[in-house]
């Protein structure tokens, strides 16, 4: 195993949106308040009394837990991509002045040759922080606790090897440990300054002095004991909001924050190992007014390239309602995608692979309803004859030659044209209430091969036009 | 030998004489209509290119000239697309004439840029044949369409209603009309032959 673990020392601010140099994020236990990170020269851990002495244009807001869990998480997900398993944490320590502790580890050492290697890896992992705004602090180390460690000492450490990690973990200061001040302070009046010394002394009888959860938590620093945690999976469904930075009321404003969605989507999508089906825009306007475009792809598939061109055409196809100022994107419909074997002398599959993005880009701009395919019904009424769902098990080769164009309502003639001897009777329906009691023609009229029908009761001696032999 | 015929053979001979009957051979689909594939220079529906269709009215077989070829190209697997047409494409009468559902698609564009936007999107992405119903087809749009249809190689049949041929780029005009209860299809003009006389579909 090798773990990368990021620390993210900002985190607190990050989860705020803090802009302003002068607002600082502030924990609180009882009476005791404190700065849960750096802001300018005052170090994290400061109490707030002292920095509003030392600055006192300060403004203090407090943490919010929550937001920075859901950042924390969402960024885990993010990057998620470049190994597996991939566990997030919070740790926060009972204690006046404590920081809390947001640390993410990633396996990469399964994934790390196909990236290239460490130097490769690590700069497309800063590229990904960078443009989610993100200080982070990285460590590489075989176990989970050690890379922790070193992350959050900020030095940058690559230790692939158990050896290496020994060697680095030996010269270390106990207080380097993320446990409760009075034991660090025991720790350092036995004399006891590096972890060297810790790892030397007997077992039991540290076990006695300190409890075996420390002793524990030594091991898995060494890797001596397992260090189990629950791996994090990505969503069951996308949901992702974009907020602009202010109102656009023109598309060509949207399409940074929806090509950015379309990508976090197929990031999401390659992740879960799927393809999507359905999804949802939602262009937020103000005064929480909202409107929603549904689009529904005719395969399912997880190219974002090709969700965004289908989301432009649509917004393009009619201006904005209204000014928008956030985005939304969820998934609605999963489904496996068809998978494209990529062969080298067959390139029909791809052909029609393209055919189908193509249709679905029309069916975008011109509607759904505009785009369709033929279909066949098991019905001996010619108007329904024509309305099936794709039923590919019907087949009209038994009934009589049918008119290549069908009119959508049947059009009275105002006389009677020259008809053709052979008919054809057609009685159904008597049980859904659309009865029809038909005699069919072929005719001439008007110079043209038409289909024509004389209903059989009734007083109605008309002749309806309902097809043309084109 | 005597010098005239001589001067003659050496007038053939010069490059800038273009001769018609030494072109390329044109690239055709089977029309499916043995006695319109005779008058045809390459034997039926020339590929990549822009074919029009005049026709007076619907119903005087306009669609069954083509259905020979949208059976073959669908029997294929390869997706044919009709665009904006006039009256509901009736799908038990397109099984019959040999048309797999599965490959054909249909689309329906209120607006005149939508239908050209739309057919030539399609013919791009490689479909076998589009056939577009649209009155009038400018010059630009003509070329657009027909540069669309070289390049994923689909036939691009132009319907339009009327008399006379006014598509002027189209590598083949038909008008077919309907005489003596028969469809008769009469070549206005195809590239690389002559125009020769009328002939009867068999029905």
């Amino acid at each position: 195993m090798l773990w990368l673990c990021l620390y993210l020392p900002r985190l607190p601010a990050e989860a705020l949106g803090l802009r302003d140099a002068r607002e600082v994020v502030v924990a609180q236990r009882g009476a005791s308040r404190w700065l849960s990170c750096d802001s300018g020269r005052l170090a994290a851990g400061t109490p707030l009394a002292t920095a509003l002495s030392l600055n006192a244009e300060l403004r203090a807001l407090p943490r919010r837990p929550k937001a920075e869990q859901a950042m924390l998480l969402a960024l885990a997900h993010g990057l998620y991509r470049y190994g597996s398993p991939v566990h997030a944490e919070l740790r926060e320590l009972d204690e006046v002045g404590a920081l809390p502790q947001a640390l993410i580890w990633l396996e990469i050492g399964a994934s790390l040759r196909l990236f290239g290697g460490w130097p490769t890896l690590r700069a497309q992992v800063q590229a990904l922080l960078a443009e989610q705004q993100h200080e982070a602090q990285l460590a590489v180390a075989p176990t989970r606790a050690a890379a922790a460690l070193l992350a959050s000492r900020g030095e940058p450490a690559y230790l692939p090897t158990q050896e290496a990690l020994l060697a680095a973990l030996a010269s270390l200061p106990v207080s380097s440990l993320y446990w409760p001040h009075s034991e660090i302070e025991v720790l350092h009046s036995l004399g006891l300054r590096r972890l060297a010394q810790l790892f030397a002394l007997p077992r039991a009888a540290f076990a006695r002095r300190f409890g075996p959860e420390r002793l524990r938590q030594l091991d898995q620093l060494r890797g001596l004991a397992a260090e189990p945690a629950q791996a994090l999976l990505p969503p069951t469904q996308f949901r992702r909001r974009f907020e602009l930075l202010g109102e656009t009321a023109q598309v060509e404003g949207l399409l940074f924050a929806l090509r950015r969605l379309c990508l976090e989507l197929q990031a999401w999508l390659r992740a879960r190992d799927t393809g999507l089906l359905a999804l949802r825009l939602s262009c937020e306007h103000a005064q929480r007014r909202r409107s929603l475009q549904l689009l529904r792809l005719a395969s399912a598939h997880r190219d974002g390239e090709r969700l965004f061109t289908l989301l432009r055409e649509r917004l393009m196809r009619e201006p904005l309602p209204a000014p928008v100022r956030a985005l939304e994107l969820r998934s609605l419909e999963l489904a496996e995608p068809v998978a494209i074997a990529h062969d080298l002398f067959d390139t029909q599959a791809q052909a029609q692979q393209n055919f189908q993005a193509t249709l679905e880009r029309v069916a975008a701009r011109l509607g759904e309803s505009a785009v369709w395919q033929p279909a066949l019904q098991a019905d001996h009424r010619p108007d329904r004859a024509c309305q099936g769902e794709r039923a590919g098990a019907v087949n009209a080769g038994d009934l009589p030659p049918r008119p290549l164009w069908l009119l959508a309502r049947p059009l009275p003639l105002p006389g009677t044209p020259q008809l053709e001897p052979d008919f054809e009777r057609i009685e159904s329906g008597w049980w859904d209430g659309a009865d029809q009691r038909r005699d069919y023609h072929s005719a001439e009229w008007q110079n043209a091969r038409v289909w024509v029908y004389r209903p059989r009761d009734g007083e109605d001696a008309r002749w309806y036009l309902q097809g043309l032999w084109g | 030998m005597d010098s005239r015929a001589e001067k003659l053979q050496q007038l053939l001979r010069d490059a800038r004489l273009w001769r018609g009957d030494r072109q390329a051979p044109l690239r055709a689909w089977p029309t499916g209509y043995g006695a319109l594939d005779a008058l045809l220079p390459g034997g039926g529906w020339p590929c990549g290119n822009l074919s029009e269709i005049v026709y007076a009215q619907c119903g005087v077989g306009e669609l069954r000239l083509a259905t020979p070829l949208l059976a073959r190209l669908t029997q294929q697997q390869r997706p044919v697309a009709l665009i904006a047409p006039p009256y509901l494409p009736y799908a038990p009468a397109l099984q019959q004439q040999g048309l797999n559902l599965q490959h054909t698609h249909i689309i329906d564009a209120a607006q005149e840029p939508d239908a050209l936007w739309a057919a030539e999107e399609l013919l791009r992405a490689g479909a076998g044949a589009v056939l577009l119903w649209q009155e009038r087809l400018d010059l630009h749009t003509q070329r657009r369409l027909q540069l669309a249809a070289e390049q994923g190689d689909g036939v691009l049949l132009a319907y339009r209603r009327g008399q006379q041929s006014a598509h002027g780029t189209a590598a083949l005009s038909l008008r077919i009309a309907r005489v003596a209860q028969r469809a008769q299809v009469e070549v206005l003009k195809c590239r690389g032959a002559r125009p020769a006389q009328p002939c009867l579909l068999a029905s």
